[in-house]
């Protein structure tokens, strides 16, 4: 009984076109509609993150270049408001604000029930456990530090007051 | 109709579109994939002033043909994916 079912969750998988998909990538996206979804990219050793913008920060990563040409600091992301907040500390949706050991935990469940082994992670590289801060909305650059184009420079801010209220 | 709204504040992108994409070689799948790689591509085009707070992960290859207009969907064709 329970091994047809597994079967019958395999040949979801298989007619869904999930298993077109066969990179291992490190994903982060803002909103994952479907169990099945998560299922193909960590079948193949994928990580995961939902992970909610501000309209102000999103209308900076939409258009990098001409933001950073505007020349105001990177804004700090605001916390997802109260009807997703729910939503993002969620390990099941792979939420950024989840405790990382329950979406081990979920991670684990996950492909106990459509079949498949997650490959060992150990043997990615670092790049694939790399997270952002959630005040943070560029990889390797923070909230509050200004980028010139013109001249590759970065500006950092020194005040405390404006350190705690980047940071905070 | 639930869908649908749900649709309308996130722009989907389908398995199929992202295994494209990383084909082409139009993303480096060694790096982490966020917002601005995917905004990169000029393939989506959010509005945050039309309440689309981002992309979302689907796993249907048919909802490329409900939520996409027909000059979006020549774009796509074009450029391989």
């Amino acid at each position: 009984m329970i091994n047809s079912i597994l079967i019958e969750q395999k040949k979801n998988l298989f007619i869904q076109g999930a298993d077109l998909f066969t990179t291992p990538i490190n994903l982060e996206i803002q909103w994952v509609s479907s169990e099945l979804a998560i299922a193909a990219i960590e079948r193949c050793g994928g990580v995961l993150t939902t992970r909610y913008f501000d309209p102000i920060s999103l209308s900076a990563l939409i258009d990098a270049k001409k933001f950073f040409e505007r020349g105001e600091p990177i804004p700090r992301c605001d916390t997802p408001p109260l009807n997703a907040i729910e939503y993002y500390s969620d390990p099941k949706q792979r939420g950024y604000l989840a405790n990382p050991d329950l979406i081990r935990e979920e991670r684990q469940s996950l492909a106990q029930k459509y079949g498949y082994k997650l490959p060992d992670s150990s043997k990615f590289s670092p790049l694939f456990h790399l997270r952002k801060d959630p005040r943070q909305i560029f990889y390797g650059l923070e909230p509050g530090w200004l980028i010139n184009l013109k001249d590759q420079t970065i500006l950092k801010p020194t005040d405390e007051k404006f350190q705690t209220f980047y940071h905070s | 109709m639930c869908i649908f709204r749900e649709a309308k504040q996130y722009l989907p992108i389908s398995l199929r579109t992202l295994q494209r994409l990383i084909d082409l070689r139009r993303i480096n799948p060694s790096k982490p994939i966020d917002l601005p790689v995917l905004c990169n591509t000029k393939l989506f085009s959010i509005q945050p002033d039309q309440r689309q707070f981002g992309l979302q992960l689907v796993d249907e290859v048919n909802y490329f043909d409900k939520f996409y207009s027909n000059r979006t969907k020549k774009k796509f064709i074009y450029s391989g994916c």
